[in-house]
């Protein structure tokens, strides 16, 4: 099961680097936003975020998203059983990837002033907005020869 | 917030709100798109139809019917100019024959032998008739 596991990583890796990449990171946003005491206290990043929720909650949520994104890229191409599904949990989960770097963005660039930040987050949000559009497609062509090949 | 300030954050909101739905909706569309064609099974048997390995009908989509039927208009319309440049050809060729034929007989009519023959034809010195 692990080495098809990596096998399956190793043969979609080239295809999927951005994904996991944006995935990895928003694991560690998750995972500093939740450990990190007191971070929307003192840091403007968050100002947008601290309005709508409590710093764990955004970690733990953050952490979610990233640990369900990373499911879908290990199983999407791996096990044909989830083979339907997956690309659309893929494009939702980055279409929520993008909405996490968007709150921060916004916190930073509502700072205002020109935030290097500010832009490598929107860059970031861009990115995954992207990803779900171009992974939805792909789950249309999936979701076609499913069907396809039942009629 | 002053009202600078509040401006600019529903600017930002906008953006980063427009950049999201613009992704959502072009997503969708690609998804909705892609998943919608509908596929065409072509059984074993009919005439000019080609099936799978082992006699096993071939699954068509509507999208490579769709491009089967463009390349084929495409060889008749080749096919068509093909058979008027013969054919204009041909026509071309028919008149320059008959053309040269004419030329060729108005040649002889006017050519020094004939005119010498026709005028001792007159003059009574020929009775060639």
């Amino acid at each position: 099961m692990t080495i098809r596991l990596l096998t399956g990583l190793k043969s979609h890796f080239d295809a999927r680097f951005w994904e996991w990449l944006l995935t990895i990171m928003l694991a560690w946003a998750g995972i500093a936003v939740s450990n990190a005491s007191n971070q929307f206290l003192y840091s403007a990043a968050f100002d947008v975020m601290r309005d709508i929720a409590r710093q764990d909650v955004w970690g733990a949520l953050f952490l979610s998203i990233a640990i369900v994104r990373a499911l879908a890229l290990f199983l999407n191409g791996t096990f044909s059983r989830f083979r339907r599904f997956s690309p659309l949990v893929r494009s939702v989960t980055a279409g929520f990837s993008g909405f996490a770097w968007a709150f921060i963005a916004l916190g930073l660039w509502q700072g205002a002033e020109f935030y290097i930040g500010a832009g490598t987050y929107f860059g970031l949000m861009v990115g995954d907005f992207y990803l779900l559009s171009k992974i939805a497609e792909e789950a249309g062509e999936v979701e076609r020869e499913y069907r396809d090949e039942r009629a | 917030m002053s009202a600078p300030e509040l401006s600019d954050a529903v600017l930002q909101w906008l953006v980063v709100i427009g950049i999201a739905i613009g992704a959502i909706v072009k997503g969708a569309w690609g998804y909705l798109r892609n998943a919608s064609t509908t596929a065409v099974k072509v059984m074993p048997g009919n005439h000019n139809t080609p099936s799978g390995a082992n006699g096993a009908p071939a699954i068509f989509d509507v999208r490579m019917i769709q491009d089967i039927r463009d390349d084929l208009r495409v060889l008749r319309l080749i096919a068509e100019k093909d058979m008027e440049r013969r054919t204009q050809e041909a026509h071309d060729r028919q008149l320059r024959e008959r053309w040269e034929a004419e030329r060729a007989r108005e040649e002889r009519r006017r050519s020094p032998q004939v005119v010498e023959r026709y005028q001792r034809m007159r003059r009574g010195k020929d009775d060639i008739p």
